[in-house]
């Protein structure tokens, strides 16, 4: 391990490779400042400027940019009570009475405090836990990867919205869309409808930044948009305890954000459980566990480290399933999936035996990109100060001429941009009838994998679908999920009933 | 538009109409098929069939499972998306036209003064700069072929 360690140094720690890395959380930060834009839409947007780099700075800028994102929307939180990513929602909830009370610089530090020693720690984790758990992965065959695509597909369903059935129905859209294209066994067309273009299939960009960006500028036009965001103006006390954090404060804090990293790596690493769960559930267990409860929601320095921690802890963990497993924890990672494999790399258990030393890199990667977090996150305050002045008015126009040249740019494609439009509507539509979005592009993502998977399994047994329950793993899969399915169903059940006794 | 009933039932038999659409007329129609009696592992059309039959089975649970007398409005499409999608149309029509420059430095102004915004001085750099900006980031930098329109082919 240390010799790998070693190389991963070596590949990773070259002068471009920093600047990449610091870049994407610098652009991370700023873009999870701006309530409305999404860490995933900035992804979405960088991942085409990575087509031309090597992997290495390629990834070490996407990280960068996924941990800057998490950090960034603590931001906007904290100053103008808005989270800048669903995940900085539990952020708000005393971060933002903090910043009415003068503390907002106190607010903003332990926030960046908490977020970069639990990613710190749960980067650690995923690099002790991530290979044993690829060599169990290795052991995988067919029959078993296809339950495991079915157990996330049906979690990632059942978290993303308040309907189990419209997350699955997503789902089910997501993987009809991924079979658009050339069968991947036989290479006979399917869904081509006479178009050349179809035969290369659905990409995942256009998707992407359809379903994500465009549709979430078709929601907002609908009311006229104001020019200017409603900043409330902060009030930055004089008083020098106000605006820093003394290490007596920082060690009340340390048992919040231990928690929130044992949450996040534990939760993180469950295909779908994401960092807005996470972030809540350690504010909530925080706020259990303090001697003053009554304080949380009113500017408790606790809840804000709570909070953060949740929702940072969380980077780390959900690249354990995408390295050792190959699936995608949240979006975010379906992306970077995605990014990967452009770059010609398979994320899954032959990952660490084919491109170990990209690993290794990688994990090296994590670290510079914690340390950038840190060091950026003391200058980000005042530039996210301006760059929160940018009114929406300017703002959408100009995301969606980066998202008209983004997504031509991946293939050079027109076809790619007419896609984006038509998800763009599409997710418009999925939206007004809520209908969860990341059920359908995870499944996009994993669809292949769970094909092929079946149709190998199928092969093997000659058509049966008893290997599916004949072996053990594939059955202790397809055995959670029904459980899982089961009691979701009658929670549903239970509060229908409930809520018509209510009326009645 | 608005809909002004249960919409989940809707969209429920939309989305039903058209598992059964694809389960019996689109995948026969448009996925090929391999000469020969071959196992499910062997047909391209296994997945699709699959996954129509599951779509189906979940609609009918999204209609039934909604209760009736409860009723929901959706407004969609508004006069201001459909704008802002005609422009996006609009975009790309005459970037096949003239090619992505032009077409950029004429849509942007266009698309920013719907959007609301109104300082001149803001407007007018941006609307020049940022076209010319990434026009020369993609074309020159990442040396993506971009489109140059009918008119300059």
């Amino acid at each position: 391990m240390l010799e790998q360690f070693l190389v991963g140094m070596q590949l990773m720690l070259t002068w471009q490779n920093i600047l990449f890395a610091l870049g994407g959380v610098t652009i991370g930060i700023l873009v999870g400042a701006i309530p409305g834009l999404t860490v995933t839409m900035a992804i979405a947007i960088i991942v085409p400027i990575t087509f031309k780099m090597n992997a290495i700075p390629a990834v070490a800028m996407l990280l960068g940019v996924y941990k800057g994102g998490m950090y960034g929307g603590s931001i906007s939180a904290i100053l103008v009570n808005t989270p800048g990513t669903p995940a900085a929602s539990a952020t708000v909830l005393d971060g933002y009475p903090m910043a009415q009370k003068g503390q907002a610089i106190k607010a903003l530090k332990i926030s960046k405090y908490s977020s970069v020693m639990a990613d710190t720690i749960t980067d650690i984790v995923l690099i002790f836990v991530a290979p044993p758990l690829a060599a169990i992965a290795l052991k995988f065959g067919p029959p078993e990867v296809f339950s495991l695509v079915v157990f996330a597909l049906t979690i990632i369903a059942a978290v993303s919205g308040q309907s189990l059935l419209k997350g699955l129905v997503g789902a089910t859209l997501g993987l009809l869309f991924a079979t658009v294209g050339m069968d991947p066994v036989t290479g006979l067309s399917r869904f081509s409808f006479g178009y050349v273009d179809m035969l290369k299939g659905i990409g995942l960009i256009p998707m992407l930044i359809g379903l994500f960006a465009i549709s979430e500028i078709l929601v907002k036009v609908e009311n006229k948009i104001a020019d200017g965001l409603d900043m409330t103006v902060f009030r930055q006390s004089d008083r020098p305890e106000d605006n820093r954090v003394s290490w007596v404060e920082f060690k009340g804090c340390l048992k919040s954000i231990f928690r929130g990293a044992a949450l996040g790596t534990g939760l993180g690493a469950i295909p779908g459980l994401g960092s807005t769960i996470t972030a809540f559930l350690n504010y909530g267990m925080a706020k259990r566990a303090s001697k003053h409860p009554e304080r949380f929601g009113q500017g408790e320095l606790e809840g804000v480290a709570a909070a953060e921690a949740g929702n940072s802890a969380v980077v780390g963990a959900t690249l354990i399933p995408l390295l050792s497993m190959g699936i995608p924890g949240d979006i975010v990672t379906a992306v970077l999936l995605g990014a990967f494999m452009i770059q010609g790399i398979a994320p899954g258990p032959t990952m660490f035996t084919d491109n170990i030393d990209i690993i290794y890199a990688l994990f090296i990667g994590l670290m510079v990109c914690n340390v950038g977090n840190f060091v950026i996150g003391t200058f980000s305050i005042k530039a996210a100060k301006n760059v929160l002045r940018v009114p929406n008015t300017i703002l959408y126009p100009v995301i969606l001429m980066l998202c008209f040249i983004g997504t031509y740019a991946v293939d050079n494609s027109m076809f790619d941009v007419q896609a984006m439009f038509f998800f763009g509507v599409l997710g418009y539509l999925m939206r007004k009838f809520n209908f969860p979005l990341a059920p359908l592009l995870i499944a996009f993502v994993l669809g292949p994998m769970m094909e092929n998977a079946l149709r190998q399994a199928l092969i093997l047994s000659d058509g049966s679908l008893t290997i599916f329950f004949t072996r053990p793993i594939s059955l202790g899969f397809l055995l959670i999920t029904t459980v899982t399915v089961i009691i979701i169903t009658i929670k549903l059940i239970r509060h229908q009933i409930t809520e018509r006794r209510s009326k009645t | 538009m608005k809909i002004n009933m249960t919409y989940d039932r809707i969209i429920g038999l939309v989305l039903l109409a058209f598992s059964l659409a694809l389960l019996f007329w689109i995948i026969p129609r448009e996925v090929e098929m391999v000469e020969g009696n071959v196992g499910p592992g062997m047909n391209p059309a296994f997945m699709p069939q699959c996954i129509a039959f599951l779509l189906g089975i979940l609609t009918i649970l999204v209609i039934l499972t909604r209760a009736p007398h409860e009723e929901e409005t959706v407004r969609l499409f508004p006069r201001r998306t459909v704008i802002t999608i005609a422009f996006f149309v609009g975009y790309i029509i005459v970037t096949s036209m003239v090619g992505y420059l032009p077409a950029s430095l004429a849509i942007l102004p266009a698309y920013l003064w719907f959007f609301g915004a109104r300082k001149w001085k803001v407007v007018v750099p941006l609307s020049i700069g940022l076209p010319i900006l990434l026009y020369l980031f993609f074309a020159k930098v990442m040396l993506v072929i971009l489109p140059t329109g009918v008119f300059m082919d």
